[in-house]
């Protein structure tokens, strides 16, 4: 869309002066009363030269196709939708379902009447006379049931005892935003060059394997945490409105650094979702993530399972690769949704966090094949920051 | 002026669905046809009508009853419009239409009164509003929305200094303004037109020229 402003140069009125425009607009403004124009024919008389009332003539015809552009109607349910919407993102309750919930309160609320359907619920004893047949079939499968998953975690706990190495307490740490952070501390070998577990991180980002059998490296970077105190969102419902500030931040873990750059690399070359849901438009560098609240400490230190038929091999530890991608996303939760889907489906850990300050997103240019231009498709989006740690070498 | 009735407001206020419906409802029409006018199609207009909506759901209580719902309603549709404009030009990539490119306008006739003192014939759906539509989105927001709520929306003066915060002067100024810069988009658009036509000519004169 090319913005213009005349400067009267050029083009239809140029060499009028600023008055003489003025009056010429006037008179194209002029009311006509029913269709009947002779006050506008009254009025173009005021004009001095031919030229002037043909501008005047040219003007009020753009005036009457303006009004003659047909717009259409409003879609249908956008009320609702617009009200759903509302309610959803304001976490607010329509007043008249308060209501309901109140046991025996009539609404105050005049106007015309409301169906309600009132739920007869049936007291739990009375029920478990009434159908103490199928209650007692139910207890005996479930009994069977946690029997069995009994033994099979007894067998399990019984083999790691055994396969553990001497010389590895793991602990749990808390890291104060919810994740249960396993912390290590162990007495590795002096030939371990990546110095000692504990001692890249700070508080609450320690993690360690258990040295017994790998497992899968997604597992343990899925016990890293961002930060605690990146605030995280649990829905798309939640996070959408936050995109719209600028501050949503995709927070996801990977359990292969090089999975991670192909996933973003096909995702820069495509966009995303059958109503173009979102397109990554590149990378992010990390000052502005730090400016926008990501807080400026070491990556997490990972422990990397060696080799499985190497049992006594030093498990070498690494620090998470992290790295940072811009995608414009529409600020939709069915949006959102899109962009966790695809990451999940390739395999990463994702959630929704919420810095405290919009990240600035002026730095990362459009793709090359216009990330969000009209020319792909792409509506209305924001800037959606997706910062991915990654497990190196993998 | 119409204001709703003080019952009507204060259940809106607190909150109940039927009373917001009651006043929303019936001003959804001119809702998307100003979303409609002021961002150019019909997805985004949808989309921009719905955020409309929202906004005023979540704000009702700001409404105080002292002017016409409409008019809050119209004031709360063009902000939504107008920050649209605004984060939309900040992010890089805008489609740029060229004058000088009438492929971007493939559908766009020469229609006859463009040039001053041409007719005043108006066709819709045809050339001459596919003219005025693509010269409306060549406008600056504030020019486009002064046009769309006086020609679109049919809003006297006073309504629309309500609807956009702008005393009578400067509305007054803006929409002669912009009907300058409308009329010398449509110009332009015709001249790119005519050149491209000429240009489609001349080539199949010289394709017929070179087969025989």
């Amino acid at each position: 869309m090319t913005q213009r402003q005349s400067n009267h140069d050029e083009g239809p009125f140029a060499g009028l002066d600023a008055r003489t425009i003025e009056a010429i607009v006037s008179v194209a403004e002029t009311a006509s009363a029913g269709g009947d124009d002779s006050a506008f024919e009254s009025a173009l008389r005021s004009l001095a030269s031919d030229r002037e009332r043909a501008l005047a003539r040219a003007v009020r015809a753009d005036r009457g196709s303006l009004r003659a552009l047909e717009h259409g109607c409003a879609p249908a349910g956008l009320f609702a939708s617009a009200m759903d919407a509302a309610t959803l993102s304001d976490g607010a309750i329509d007043p008249l379902d308060v209501a309901a919930l109140e046991a025996g309160a009539v609404p105050s609320i005049d106007g015309p009447p409301v169906s309600r359907v009132t739920v007869y619920r049936e007291p739990v004893l009375a029920r478990l006379v009434r159908r103490r047949r199928e209650f007692g079939m139910m207890a005996a499968a479930l009994l069977v049931f946690a029997s069995g998953l009994a033994i099979v975690a007894g067998v399990r706990a019984v083999g790691a005892l055994l396969d553990r190495p001497a010389g590895v307490v793991e602990a749990e740490r808390t890291d104060g935003d919810g994740f249960g952070t396993p912390a290590i501390a162990t007495d590795t070998p002096d030939d371990d060059d990546t110095g000692p577990l504990t001692s890249g991180a700070g508080q609450g980002d320690v993690v360690a394997s258990a040295v017994g059998e790998p497992e899968p490296a997604a597992s343990w970077l899925a016990s890293v945490p961002l930060a605690a105190e990146v605030e995280r969102v649990a829905s798309v419902f939640e996070a959408a409105p936050v995109l719209e500030t600028g501050r949503l931040v995709v927070y996801a873990r990977s359990g292969s650094a090089e999975r991670t750059g192909s996933l973003m690399a096909a995702l820069a070359e495509q966009v995303v979702g059958l109503d173009h849901s979102f397109g990554v438009r590149g990378v992010l560098e990390m000052d502005g993530l730090s400016e926008a609240g990501l807080p400026e400490r070491r990556q997490p230190v990972i422990a990397m399972a060696g080799d499985d038929d190497d049992d006594d091999a030093v498990r070498p530890i690494v620090l998470a690769e992290r790295s940072a991608w811009l995608a414009d996303v529409r600020p939709s939760p069915a949006a959102l949704a899109a962009v966790r889907k695809r990451l999940e489906e390739a395999g990463f850990t994702v959630e929704f966090r919420v810095f405290a300050n919009p990240v600035d997103a002026s730095g990362v240019e459009a793709s090359p094949r216009g990330g969000a231009d009209d020319a792909t498709g792409m509506r209305r989006t924001s800037p959606l920051p997706i910062v991915i740690d990654s497990l190196p070498g993998r | 002026v119409s204001r709703p009735d003080a019952d009507i407001l204060e259940r809106a206020h607190a909150g109940d669905r039927e009373a917001i419906g009651s006043l929303i409802e019936p001003e959804l029409d001119r809702v998307y046809a100003t979303c409609r006018r002021m961002v150019g199609n019909a997805d985004d207009a949808a989309e921009l009508a719905q955020d409309a909506v929202v906004r005023a759901i979540r704000g009702i209580g700001t409404y105080d009853g002292r002017s016409a719902f409409s008019t809050w309603l119209t004031r709360v549709t063009m902000n939504t419009c107008l920050s649209w404009h605004r984060s939309r030009g900040r992010r890089k990539g805008i489609r740029a239409a060229s004058l000088d490119n009438a492929d971007a306008f493939p559908d766009r006739g020469t229609g006859p009164g463009g040039e001053p003192g041409g007719g005043d014939g108006v066709q819709e759906g045809g050339p001459r509003a596919s003219l005025v539509e693509a010269g409306l989105e060549r406008l600056k927001p504030e020019h486009r929305a002064v046009l769309v709520l006086r020609d679109v929306r049919e809003l006297d003066y006073d309504a629309i200094g309500a609807a956009l915060d702008l005393p009578l002067g400067t509305v007054k100024s803006r929409i002669s303004r912009a009907r300058v810069a409308l009329r010398e988009a449509i110009v332009e658009l015709e001249a790119a037109q005519m050149r491209a036509s000429t240009k489609a000519d001349t080539t199949a004169g010289t394709d017929d020229a070179a087969a025989e």
